[in-house]
């Protein structure tokens, strides 16, 4: 999404998504902090642990909504595209790990990376998926 | 999408889906049962390059998946997919994130990455029930 003029909708996306990430960051100190000091036990470990998770499926919500609110028919298939490209990689990247970890002894990597790699992937796609349409 | 009305290419990409699931079962299933064997070691080459089998099928479901995106004529049929395919992406990352901070603070058993998948093609096959039941 970076390096072309943006629609409207992309920069909503953008309104939407830089108070998600602050609020993730502030989350996931509160979780840090409180169970680095308290040792929380019972619902409220529940509770505490799921904190800084919800600004992040907030963000995928953001992302769903630019979809449906983008007018401009080539980004948003730009978008969907990439964004399947990054599932696929990152399950790609997951499954390829998981047999490692199960059959081959390989160090655990946490679940956390199938985020992360979706984000990677998907940002890494775009500029390729554009370039077919050239 | 399960009935007589599937067009050729819908029935070939059907039969291609089932039988690459197929395989990645069957692949898991022998390198399960080539590592439980006591002699077979699970550290080198070999067994980094068996243990990635597995995967292969996986990766060509991806590849069949995409095709199937950008050939499929059908302009209502494909919406659904996509769809379907979007929303399953969004119930599965949802799922990972909530999971890794349960893992990270309150130490529960880790998820074996290759369920992952499984959550995807789940939720995306349910997505797509409900989709063209709603839209029959």
């Amino acid at each position: 999404m970076t390096c072309m003029p943006m629609t409207k909708a992309g920069r909503r996306y953008i309104y939407r998504l830089a108070p998600t990430m602050l609020v993730y960051l502030v989350f996931l100190f509160i979780a840090q902090w409180t169970f680095h000091h308290h040792h929380p036990t019972g619902v409220f470990a529940y509770f505490l642990a799921v904190l800084p998770a919800l600004p992040l499926v907030a963000s995928l919500a953001v992302v769903g909504l630019y979809i449906s609110e983008e007018s401009d028919e080539f980004e948003r298939s730009i978008i969907v595209q990439s964004m399947l490209w990054g599932m696929g990689g990152a399950l790609s990247v997951s499954t390829i790990w998981g047999a490692l970890e199960d059959f081959a002894s390989a160090p655990h990597l946490s679940t956390f990376y199938v985020y992360v790699f979706f984000w990677i992937f998907m940002g890494i796609s775009q500029p390729f998926i554009r370039l077919k349409y050239r | 999408m399960l009935s007589k009305d599937l067009s050729r290419f819908q029935r070939r990409s059907l039969a291609l889906f089932s039988a690459s699931i197929l395989l990645t079962a069957l692949i898991t299933m022998f390198t399960h049962d080539y590592f439980r064997h006591p002699h077979h070691s699970t550290t080198g080459l070999l067994a980094w390059t068996l243990a990635l089998l597995p995967s292969l099928p996986f990766l060509g479901t991806i590849f069949l998946a995409l095709r199937y995106i950008g050939r499929e004529r059908d302009e209502f049929i494909r919406a659904q997919v996509l769809l379907a395919l979007l929303q399953g992406s969004f119930i599965t990352l949802a799922f990972t994130v909530v999971y890794a901070f349960f893992e990270n603070y309150l130490k529960i058993r880790s998820a074996p990455a290759m369920a992952y998948v499984d959550v995807f093609l789940i939720a995306s096959m349910i997505a797509l029930r409900i989709h063209l039941r709603s839209a029959q």
